[in-house]
């Protein structure tokens, strides 16, 4: 037997023998699967070119040619096997399988019922080839070529590209031996096609031979990474890929070698820049650290380990570690797993439970004064009215100069002063009752400034209201958004010292959308769209400190001079804001102002 | 001629107070304790001006309101006091013909006038 039909035979049975082995191996894999039929096609051709070279007549080879149909499907089934090797995400659109088989289903066409893909069979060194010149016309011949050579080369690029980026590192590594099968392969056939006929040079062809050097590569792969199969390796490979806790490998100096890829994400950095640093140049903490032995025996001796680490980016990321030796074949520490768990979730949850659990108590403490106002205040108001009526009675009828008229006088200022407290106590436990109807809260503010004007204007300070002309009407109770607006400006006011430089109060309106958060960094934060009206009230006043700050809400908590302040205005308004599903920030400076900021829900 | 004014009110205090001022003002003021006391004394004295309290043992404000509208007796002008009352309440009082609501406590200025603008009459002082 001549030698190159020798070489398509045996080109034929490894290719057969190498499709059912992987197939065998894993069924279910769709990779295995069009690898398989893949070698199952390339089994199938190189035997039809062993029987065209075994032919004895021009039509035994020339039926043998008609049999590949399935030729053309050659390169598209490498595009495929390249695509799902890459995990391309193309695969999941139905148009990509037309786009890469479609051309082949064409050709197929053209072989079987025309001559115009290839000539007769001719005989040279003493047998027939599969390609005996170029056909005429030759435009379809030269199409095919290029369609041919083209999905081979894509396929190369999209393996070339997974060896460069793909994320698991063993397969990276089969992508290499396979792209060298593959170009080792394309570019002599590219000779032999595109060069050689133009420079009337023949040569047996070799298609049989290239086949054994890419099957020849994949086999490899196969032995040294056992491609195609799941195994524990390639498993744990994947877990470590997948998992979304951050994972670092260190040797036992607690030098890096390997992070995986959540570790590279919650970090901000590329896949090698962490190769060699030491763990602790990750970590920061402001615990007692054992320097010598660093946070890796830390992380040892005391499983989840909770401290902040450190991003590319300078970010600090609260985080628990533990950590677990891993040896070697011979029983020895090799090095360790760190496991990196990211807590800040964790922690701003915490920390919302802290401030709801303040807001519960609060308005628990809310609903008692209101409920003790209602009730106190009429058993009050009846024994108040008959002190105050009766001392103005008195009063009226006694001549400034008798002695009984400032006793008189100060019955009546203190009736009135708790005629006042009593007031402000109904005004906080009518806050549970409320008309809500729908209205224009510039105006509820503009007729609330009116009154405040007033005050202000004995004191000689401005009042300045920056309405924004565009925010919707909103459904509230007019009169208490306006309580609102009056007890802060009346606090600002008071606010202000009478030797102050600036003598400012201005109350804003402007409306807020929160826009769907969408990058990367603001993943953590809860993504809805929302539509606030915010009021801010400011002034140039003294501020407050922080204990102040802490107090502010609580009823009866005051800081004005006894008789001026009841300790309810506040409280009040932060009733009113919480019944309307609003909620109130201060930001205060010392000797800078204050800023109340309040949001009201447009819906 | 001399306006009358009749005081409706559980408190002895503020009976004590409307009484004292108002009689020194010129006043004819007969006071009640209660609704049906006050109603006894309606039967028998025209009044022109009636203060009466929203919340007394026995009988509400609101139900005196209501039987005094049923009789449709009376002219007097009705003026509430109330010391605590949700203003739902004071809306259907205005609606069963209460004029005027004070709330307690109040300056007693406050009523004088409010009787002075009421019945066309000022007080002495």
């Amino acid at each position: 037997m001549e030698i190159f039909t020798l070489i398509s035979l045996v080109s034929s049975i490894i290719c057969f023998s190498l499709g059912n082995f992987i197939y065998y191996k894993n069924p279910r894999e769709p990779l295995n699967r069009v690898f398989s039929v893949l070698s199952i096609v390339l089994a199938c051709w190189t035997f039809a070119e062993f029987m065209v070279r075994q032919s004895a007549s021009q039509e035994t080879a020339y039926f043998w040619i008609k049999t590949t149909f399935y030729l053309p499907f050659i390169v598209p089934l490498l595009l495929h096997f390249a695509l799902i090797f890459t995990d391309s995400p193309g695969l999941k659109a139905a148009w990509i399988y037309v786009l890469v088989y479609t051309p082949a289903v064409i050709v197929s066409f053209l072989r079987v019922f025309t001559d115009l893909m290839f000539t007769k069979p001719v005989l040279v060194y003493g047998y027939y080839n599969l390609y005996s010149g170029i056909p005429d016309p030759p435009y379809l011949y030269w199409a095919n070529a290029v369609w041919f050579v083209s999905w081979g080369i894509l396929s190369i690029i999209l393996l070339t590209r997974y060896h460069f980026t793909g994320a698991n590192e063993i397969k990276r590594k089969q992508a290499r031996l396979i792209v060298t099968g593959y170009i080792i392969c394309v570019i002599p056939f590219c000779i032999e096609i595109f060069i050689l006929p133009f420079l009337n040079v023949n040569i047996p062809q070799l298609d049989a031979l290239y086949i054994i050097i890419v099957m020849g590569f994949a086999g490899y792969a196969v032995w040294k990474y056992e491609l195609f199969v799941f195994n524990p390796g390639t498993a744990a490979e994947g877990i470590l890929s997948i998992m979304s806790d951050a994972l670092v490998l260190c040797n036992t100096k607690g030098e890096i070698i390997r992070v995986n890829t959540a570790g590279l994400k919650m970090l901000g950095y590329g896949e090698k820049e962490l190769a060699g640093y030491k763990l602790d140049e990750l970590f920061v903490t402001d615990k007692q650290v054992d320097r010598g032995n660093g946070f890796l025996f830390n992380a040892i001796n005391e499983q989840n380990y909770s401290l902040s680490a450190r991003s590319r980016s300078g970010r600090l990321v609260p985080v628990i570690i533990s950590s677990s030796p891993f040896k070697d074949k011979n029983g020895q520490v090799a090095g360790f797993i760190v496991n990196i768990k990211d807590v800040s979730e964790l922690k701003q949850a915490d920390e919302e439970r802290e401030r709801l659990r303040q807001q519960l108590m609060q308005s628990d403490k809310m609903a008692a004064v209101g409920q003790l106002a209602g009730g106190i205040a009429h058993e009050i108001n009846n024994p108040l009215g008959v002190i105050l009526g009766f001392a103005q009675i008195a009063g009226r009828n006694i001549k400034e100069s008798d002695a009984l008229h400032m006793p008189l006088k100060s019955i009546e200022r203190e009736a009135v002063r708790c005629k006042k407290l009593v007031s402000d106590l109904l005004t906080f436990s009518r806050s549970y009752k409320s008309a809500i109807e729908r209205i224009s809260l510039n105006t509820a503010i503009d007729s609330a400034l009116v009154l405040v004007k007033t005050r202000a204007r004995t004191q000689n300070i401005e009042i300045i209201s920056v309405f924004d002309g565009n925010i919707p009407e909103i459904m509230a109770n007019s009169n208490q958004l306006q309580q609102v607006i009056i007890n802060l400006c009346n606090n600002a006011i008071d606010a202000i010292p009478d030797g102050a430089a600036s003598r400012r109060v201005t109350v804003k309106t402007s409306s807020f959308v929160a826009a769907e958060q969408s990058s990367a960094e603001d993943e953590r934060a809860l993504p809805q769209q929302s539509n606030f009206i915010e009021i801010f009230v400011s002034d140039t006043g003294t501020g407050m400190s922080e204990e102040v700050r802490k107090h502010l809400f609580e009823p009866f908590f005051t800081t004005k001079e006894v008789g001026k302040g009841t300790g309810l205005g506040l409280s009040l308004v932060y009733e009113i804001v919480k019944k309307h599903k609003g909620t109130i920030e201060v930001e205060s400076e010392k000797d800078r102002g204050t800023v109340f900021k309040i949001k009201l829900p447009i819906e | 001629m001399e306006k009358n004014v009749l005081v409706i009110d559980d408190e002895q205090g503020m009976r004590d107070m409307f009484s004292f001022e108002l009689t020194r003002q010129g006043y004819n003021v007969s006071v009640a304790a209660g609704g049906e006391e006050a109603l006894g004394l309606m039967e028998k004295n025209d009044f022109d001006i009636l203060f009466l309290d929203m919340i007394m043992p026995k009988m509400y404000g609101l139900e005196f309101l209501k039987i005094l509208k049923d009789k449709r007796k009376s002219n007097a002008v009705i003026v509430l006091m109330t010391g605590f009352c949700a203003d739902e309440l004071i809306e259907e009082a205005k609606d069963l013909g209460a004029a005027v609501c004070l709330k307690k406590p109040f300056d007693i200025a406050c009523v004088l006038d409010t009787i002075s603008k009421n019945t066309g009459r000022k007080g002495k002082a």
